[in-house]
């Protein structure tokens, strides 16, 4: 029904618009955990040097006065810092039995080999990461003289383990974010495209072969949805319009038949008249001609008096051959034939099979009226030398075709023209009959063929009731 | 540098015998070493006014009274501290109390357990002058010297007196505080 969609296509994209945006978020929430992680590494380790200045700075009296506890306790701070995981105080000179350095205080258990790791300091402050573990030195002065040595390790395999884990789950995030968004994306483009298509196949498909019966499939309540509703509604309008369209052309050709049929008998009524009422005066008046004494007047007018007989029966004829009604279609048709050679001087063939088909007579004066009306069109518009007409009989099917050698049939006709074509058209029709044209340039001239069943003349109660 | 290696080394060398600044009661020379070295040690920690040590001239230390470091502390003379090098001194007790000019030169005055009686006058006569006032007896801080030293168990520590230090014009740096055993 037409009003507004309960679903229309734009709340379906936003709400996929809003999901997005929420997962875009959330990704980037993980890239500021990952951002704020980076810093506060830089932070831990900052603290650490500030601490260790510090420290540095506080020990010098503690190392010059050898005040090892002190310094332990001194060191001892450093449990407030995350990850150290040993520190130690060298004294720079060491002793005449250990000369080097020598360690004054510690913090949590520093390795041997840690007073060896001095040598890898060269300037007086400097931080270094060796392996797993980041170490800080500072020098411990007092006066511009360098008394002893401070050294933390700072344990940074906790953090660069918290950074990968987050760092990794932020990629898998932002994966699994782009992936979504592709896939309903696709999804939410398909659900607007894929009607769409299927409405412009659909209206495809009934173009070309013209049912009347199909009809768009109506999936969702959106304005995809509304669009075919709305095209079914004008299918089914034009399906009604079509079926009056056929109902009015039916009654048209019945009304054609119809006009034909008394055009036809009319005709008949008119030869007969004139071949009964005209003919026999004529007759009485040759008769009383006869009776006057010979001599040249008496002949020229019998002589005169046949020429007028002649024309009757010519114009008798050319209303309705009386051939046609007592020796046929074949013998009417070679009459017309001739005709056309005495009037026009046109060579006119004809092709006839041997045996003449039963037919209802209604079909032979159609048939024969068909064969005049083209030949008539031969003779005015083809100016064509030669012209012919062949019947075939296959089975129960006849085939007449009347053909010239003419200039062919235009595309575009003057509407006399066509409408006399469409008369003829209608009167095979009648018959269930088919009516082709083979025209230049595929036929050297013209040549039309009308192909219908044959007709079973009526049975006498058919003949009785019409 | 050199020099003040060698002392270094010097001062350490019989600083191992005892650990931190332990005191092996048996040793008379030794005691005078360590006393040498902790007076070195706090001396380096103490900030004169610009004025009372001008460049090219030494930091008098002075002895007044009886001597009891002896050679010990002479090991001392020219030890630099801070800009200045040091000097030994010493001063009879009557001509200290008796005139102010003996005292004027002095930076460090060193009373020895013997002469602890003369304290007070001895203060009295230093006036204004920029000394440091070490008191070799317990309880001398307390009684207006601005460092004493004292044995506890086996260790040589040492009172400060911050204030006493100020009347002078003088001032300790707060790490040598921390490490006195008491700060009166």
């Amino acid at each position: 029904m037409p009003g507004h969609p309960a679903r229309p296509i734009a709340r379906k994209l936003l709400i996929a618009f809003v999901a997005h945006v929420a997962l875009v978020l959330v990704a980037l929430w993980l890239a500021s955990l990952v951002f704020f992680l980076h810093k506060e590494r830089d932070a831990q380790r900052d603290t650490l040097r500030t601490h260790a200045s510090v420290l540095a700075t506080h020990a010098s009296a503690a190392v010059v006065f050898d005040d090892t506890d002190l310094l332990t306790e001194d060191l001892a701070s450093l449990r407030y810092l995350a990850d150290v995981r040993w520190a130690l105080v060298i004294d720079s000179a060491g002793t005449a039995d250990a000369p080097g350095k020598r360690v004054l205080a510690t913090y949590r258990d520093p390795p041997g080999e840690a007073v060896a790791l001095l040598d890898r300091f060269d300037e007086a402050n400097d931080t270094r990461n060796l392996g797993k573990l980041l170490i800080v030195h500072r020098a411990i002065a007092h006066d511009g003289n360098v008394l002893g040595h401070l050294l933390i390790a700072l344990d940074t395999s906790r953090q660069k383990r918290d950074f990968l884990i987050v760092v990794l789950s932020s990629l898998g995030v932002g994966l699994l974010v782009l992936i979504l968004f592709v896939l309903t994306l696709r999804r939410v483009i398909a659900g607007l495209t894929d009607p769409l298509a299927e409405l412009a196949a659909l209206a495809g498909r009934i173009g070309e072969t013209g049912d009347p019966t199909e009809r768009v499939p109506r999936r969702e309540d959106d304005e995809i949805g509304q669009l075919a509703g709305a095209f079914n509604r004008m299918l089914d309008t034009l399906n009604t319009r079509q079926q009056g369209l056929a109902a009015s052309r039916d009654e048209l050709r019945i009304l054609s038949q119809r006009l034909l049929d008394i055009r036809e008998e009319e005709r008949t009524r008119i030869a007969h008249e004139i071949h009964d009422e005209l003919g026999q005066r004529l007759t009485v008046l040759k008769y009383s001609v006869c009776r006057l004494p010979e001599d040249a007047a008496r002949a020229d007018l019998a002589g005169q008096i046949d020429a007028v007989v002649a024309e009757v029966r010519a114009i008798s004829w050319g209303l309705r051959p009386g051939l046609l009604d007592s020796v046929g279609l074949h013998a009417a048709i070679e009459w017309l034939c001739d005709d056309l050679r005495e009037r026009v001087g046109l060579h006119c063939d004809v092709a006839l099979p041997a045996k003449e088909s039963v037919m209802d007579p209604a079909q032979a004066t159609d048939l024969f009226r068909i064969c005049q009306e083209l030949l008539t069109n031969v003779a005015r518009h083809a100016r064509a030398t030669r012209a012919g007409v062949a019947i075939s009989v296959r089975g129960t099917r006849l085939e007449m075709a009347v053909s010239d050698n003419g200039i062919g049939m235009p595309t575009r006709m003057p509407a006399q023209r066509s409408l006399g074509l469409l008369g003829l058209r209608e009167r095979t029709a009648r018959w269930h009959g088919r009516f082709e044209i083979d025209t230049r340039p595929q036929f050297s001239g013209t040549r039309i063929r009308i192909t219908l069943p044959v007709a079973p003349p009526p049975s006498p109660t058919e003949k009785a009731s019409s | 540098m050199d020099v003040l290696r060698a002392l270094h080394l010097a001062a350490l060398c019989l600083a191992v015998l005892f650990p931190g600044a332990t005191v092996q009661a048996h040793d008379h020379l030794s005691e005078a070493a360590v006393k040498t070295l902790l007076i070195r040690n706090v001396l380096a920690f103490v900030r004169w006014p610009a004025d009372a040590l001008p460049p090219g001239n030494p930091l008098a230390l002075c002895v007044v009274g009886h001597d009891e470091l002896g050679t010990s502390l002479d090991e001392l003379n020219g030890y630099p501290i801070g800009k200045s090098a040091l000097a030994i001194r010493r001063i009879d007790m009557t001509a200290a109390l008796g005139s102010r000019g003996a005292l004027a030169g002095c930076r460090a005055i060193y009373l020895c357990h013997r002469e602890r009686r003369h304290l007070p006058a001895l203060l009295a006569q230093l006036g204004a002058t920029p000394a440091l006032t070490i008191a070799d007896f317990p309880g001398g801080a307390q009684l207006g010297a601005a460092i004493s030293f004292d044995l506890a168990g086996a260790r040589l520590v040492f009172d400060a007196n911050p204030g006493a230090a100020r009347q002078q014009g003088l001032q300790f740096d707060a790490r040598l505080l921390r490490l006195a055993r008491k700060v009166h």
